[in-house]
């Protein structure tokens, strides 16, 4: 009993703290946009190195984000710094 | 000072898992990431145990204890008119409505999600994207409301909401 109310304390301080907090959304870079890749050129050359994309994404926290398949056909999602085209974060499913 | 069994402790678990989880997903966890999926997937299934507890379950879990129909809803505004909400209630009509509404946008969250994630068609579709992320705002919504709710009917109807759903029992002070 004492157990579940502190869990419901617990939840209920992470609720309103999180009211607050920014959700913790992956940053790729702080450089200003003129300084980033071209979007279509950026899209290009991944194509080029074997990438499907299926989604471009330009995310909140100033990333290109890609949906689709890495050269060895895994399905992926890769969050790019837009700067220098490096990846920052990687899903594969 | 007798207490009244209101909540059994698989409700209580359900919900306190539920709290959990829509905070984990709605304001920690990056959507598409692997811990956001396994917590929404999880999030689905306690629902589907909730409907199954809510067919089965003791009186109080029970849908149909719930259901908003026409004769409960007059009799809830009438108890609300008089101030004075039955000590050994469970959910009241109002609160009914949404929880079902709360079950379907769950239920929509995980589909949408299941969706952009497992299957070729919609993997990472921005369209399924937009409608994920403005359930998630209709859940908030509904969340917003309950919290207000719970306060607010809880105060005006002089019953105890917090502590039933803590502990299991309501104190009868009558």
């Amino acid at each position: 009993m004492r157990l579940v109310a502190v869990f419901a304390a617990v939840t209920t301080v992470a609720f309103m703290s999180g009211c607050s907090v920014e959700e913790s959304i992956t940053q790729c870079t702080v450089a200003p946009q003129s300084e980033w890749q071209n979007q279509d050129q950026f899209q290009a050359a991944l194509l080029s190195q074997g990438f499907e994309i299926s989604e471009f994404k330009v995310t909140e926290g100033n990333c290109y984000e890609i949906y689709g398949k890495n050269p060895s056909g895994e399905k992926v999602e890769i969050y790019f710094n837009p700067v220098d085209a490096s990846i920052v974060k990687e899903e594969k499913e | 000072m007798a207490a009244i069994k209101i909540w059994d402790s698989f409700i209580r678990s359900y919900h306190w898992l539920i709290v959990a989880a829509f905070v984990l997903n709605y304001f920690l966890l990056e959507p598409g990431e692997q811990a956001h999926q396994i917590v929404g997937y999880t999030a689905v299934t306690l629902v589907l145990l909730r409907i199954m507890w809510g067919l089965c379950g003791p009186a109080n879990a029970r849908i149909t204890s719930f259901l908003p129909t026409k004769s409960r809803l007059k009799k809830h505004i009438e108890q609300l008119r008089k101030r004075q909400i039955p000590v050994n209630e469970g959910h009241n009509p109002i609160g009914g409505m949404l929880i079902l509404v709360f079950w379907l946008l769950l239920l929509s969250q995980g589909i949408t999600g299941y969706l952009l994630e497992e299957t070729d068609r919609f993997f990472g579709s921005l369209l399924l994207e937009d409608i994920h992320e403005w359930t998630a705002h209709l859940l908030y919504i509904g969340v917003i409301i309950h919290i207000v709710a719970v306060i607010v009917v809880g105060w005006w109807g002089k019953v105890q909401l917090l502590k039933p759903m803590i502990t299991g029992k309501r104190d009868d002070s009558q």
